[in-house]
């Protein structure tokens, strides 16, 4: 049997929207994942309840056959065990901590050889070698980013989950970074689910989309295959049209077929 | 110099200190992060000790813990003696009477921390109190500085719970302040004035470092 996510989960906001998604999709093959929707579709709700840190009020998480979720059986994998890479929006780093010690946060468990020679390692496929002893008061954004990254990918997740990687940075490095966030996630060898409503964004890191508008997941496929045949005018609206494939050429080729 | 009653309010602070950072900040911890809807009794609780006169907590402490009373005996029986005119009766009437001083401090500087990180650290597959030591605590920590120095400071210039439970026992329920009003009363101005001066000056340079420290970054960690 094939590994799978599988969710089907229920939010309310008292006095607010509510999100009922419900999808599932493949671990293996392609490895990134995007949420896509307008913001307020309930993508962080979604990414937040994967993650084990906001607790659904019903339905299920499964995960490669693993229950993390069950309000009926009042199953909740807390955050801890459910081995989960989660990149916050604005990173969230240890503002106390150097980056050798943000590096090595999670890797608690391991012999303390075995931490610096993980936390070494990762500095280097990182690029961020010659900052381990930096404060993160003292890093510019993408490097901010690239040690979020690598704090999360330390322990060696079973899931990646990216909140808006990009959105904390000005445009320009946004821009640059792009396609450097698309290498790392293809190095990681780790199943990704990125939120983003950047359709440029969406392009450019994911392999898989899903759309998800006012809490419900509307579509879910390759991205090409989104972008080109949206399932209904909603969805067509929300994708752009196919408008994305072509600002996104120079990221990746807009001319495969579709 | 009173000697005696220097050293007598100094451990009794000194301990109030303690017992209130190990008790106080559980307490403060759960009230910063709890979403009960009747945690507003708990607050008013804790706040209690700001609005009530010292005398109405000693009435009901002398009444509720005297040696008639259940609650009396049990204390009796752990301490070894009765709870009137005891030390750890006026250990435990200082560590309510101060609570708002280091509940609140502690509360507000844990609230401080930004929720965020603490997820970060639970994804990383860190337990709760694991966190609350190597993220919470390190980030809350000139809160609960503060807090600290606010209860030893403010047990040091305890007046009315100490003559209510206490009594006035040379070494052992005299503190300094009751130490001032015998002066006053036996008109010896001179000694009066000499320990009056003492806990005027300590005390402001304890409130001048709480606000000193509130006002500037002490660690580098909390500039923004």
């Amino acid at each position: 049997m094939e590994r799978a996510l599988t969710f089907d989960i229920v939010r309310r906001f008292p006095g607010g929207p509510t999100v009922a998604a419900r999808a599932a999709w493949p671990l293996d093959g392609a490895p990134v994942t995007v949420l896509f929707g307008p913001s307020g579709s309930g993508k962080t709700t979604v990414l937040r309840a994967l993650a084990g840190l906001d607790r659904p009020e019903a339905g299920s998480i499964d995960f490669g056959g693993e229950r993390w979720f069950d309000a009926g059986a009042r199953i909740d994998v807390p955050p801890q065990r459910r081995g989960v890479g989660l990149l916050f929006q604005e990173y969230a780093l240890f503002p106390h901590l150097s980056v050798a010690a943000n590096l090595a946060f999670g890797l608690h468990r391991l012999p303390r050889a075995e931490r610096e020679g993980r936390v070494a390692g990762l500095a280097e496929r990182f690029g961020l070698a010659g900052l381990l002893g930096r404060r993160p008061g003292q890093l510019s954004g993408g490097q901010k980013q690239r040690v979020a990254l690598a704090r999360a990918l330390a322990p060696q997740p079973r899931l990646l989950l990216l909140d808006e990687p990009l959105s904390a940075l000005d445009a320009p490095t946004r821009e640059e970074l792009r396609g450097e966030l698309r290498h790392l996630l293809e190095q990681a060898g780790v199943p990704a689910i990125v939120v983003t409503h950047d359709r440029v964004e969406a392009h450019a890191l994911g392999d898989r989309l899903a759309v998800l508008i006012d809490g419900v997941i509307r579509q879910v496929g390759p991205v090409e295959e989104v972008f080109s045949t949206p399932v209904d005018d909603e969805v067509a609206r929300v994708v752009g049209l196919g408008v994305a494939a072509k600002m996104a050429g120079p990221v990746r080729s807009a001319t495969r077929p579709a | 110099m009173d000697t005696a009653a220097l050293l007598l309010s100094a451990e009794l602070a000194a301990l109030t200190t303690l017992i209130l950072l190990l008790a106080g900040l559980p307490l403060a911890a759960w009230l910063a992060s709890t979403r009960w809807r009747f945690r507003f009794l708990v607050e008013a609780v804790v706040a209690l000790p700001l609005v009530l006169p010292p005398t109405v907590l000693g009435f009901y402490l002398l009444t509720g813990l005297g040696p008639h009373s259940p609650a009396g005996r049990l204390f009796a029986a752990v301490a070894g003696h009765p709870f009137p005119f005891s030390f750890a009766g006026l250990l435990l009437a200082s560590v309510l009477y101060s609570l708002p001083f280091a509940v609140q401090p502690f509360a507000g500087a844990l609230a401080g921390v930004d929720r965020r990180l603490v997820e970060a650290s639970h994804t990383l597959g860190v337990s709760r109190l694991a966190t609350f030591f190597r993220v919470t605590l390190p980030l809350a920590w000139p809160g609960v500085l503060a807090g600290a120095v606010l209860t030893f400071a403010h047990t040091i210039g305890e007046f009315g719970v100490v003559l209510m439970v206490g009594g006035n026992i040379p070494g052992r329920t005299r503190t300094l302040s009751v130490a001032i009003f015998d002066h006053v009363e036996a008109l010896e101005y001179g000694a009066a004035h000499r320990t009056a001066a003492l806990l005027l000056t300590s005390s402001f340079a304890v409130l001048a470092l709480v606000y000193a420290l509130q006002r500037r970054p002490f660690f580098r960690w909390n500039e923004r």
